[in-house]
């Protein structure tokens, strides 16, 4: 052992640990100038396409629009994401939205998300080990579901 | 010892790789070839028994934090 580094993909936030439950009532203007009030949660995803297939695997309807934010529904609840400045993605729900059923869709989103990423990554490094002069010695999954990949960096 | 690097990428999405077998500084090396290799950044870095085993004398124990690297 020599050295242990704790890393984030790029694909989430290292500000979040996991996802900001509940959500908070917030106003906002819109272009036509009128307020619009929506109950906002903060996540900690950032790729748009991972979380349009994360929220189409938990079974909701979503689609990427042009301007980058993705509108879609759950079991009847609308809702949509926009981005942040720190390129993090909130989600946005009507103000009377059930706060519960919100918070149940955001938990189950972001395990499936996560689980995307970790699959990602894996596939990454069976991709590209070579060109970094390292191979794959072995690859194991654990009792968490954690992947442990083996690298030999001896090339 | 071979040199090698364990990665391990939990469900929640966070990574921890260790290097084993690669004493002193040549271990620092693999910061960045890890970032680029795992698409991620550093949350976190600390030297573990292997690193003081170099030809260097360093100090028994290091840690950094986000967007810094251990210093050689």
């Amino acid at each position: 052992m020599s050295v242990e580094i704790l890393l984030v993909p790029l694909a989430l936030a290292a500000a979040h640990a996991v996802v900001v439950v509940g959500g908070a009532i917030t106003a906002a203007v819109g272009e036509d100038g009128t307020e619009r009030k929506a109950c906002v949660v903060q996540t900690r995803l950032k790729h748009p396409g991972l979380l349009v297939e994360a929220l189409k695997s938990v079974g909701a309807e979503a689609e990427l629009g042009s301007d980058g934010t993705i509108n879609g529904s759950w079991e009847g609840m609308g809702f949509r994401f926009v981005h942040h400045e720190d390129g993090t993605l909130s989600a946005h729900f009507d103000p009377d939205v059930d706060v519960q059923r919100a918070r149940e869709l955001i938990l189950a989103t972001d395990a499936a998300y996560a689980k995307a990423v970790q699959q990602a990554v894996r596939q990454r490094v069976r991709d590209r080990a070579g060109e970094l002069g390292m191979t794959v010695e072995s690859e194991t999954v654990g009792d968490d579901d954690s992947v442990t990949l083996v690298l030999n960096a001896e090339g | 010892m071979s040199r090698r690097i364990a990665v391990t990428i939990n469900r929640d999405g966070s990574i921890k790789a260790e290097t084993l077998g690669i004493k002193g500084k040549t271990c620092l090396d693999y910061v960045p070839i890890l970032e680029e290799l795992l698409d991620a950044e550093t949350l976190q870095s600390g030297f573990t028994a292997d690193y003081h085993a170099g030809d260097e004398q360093l100090p028994e124990e290091a840690t950094e934090t986000v967007g810094e690297q251990p210093s050689a």
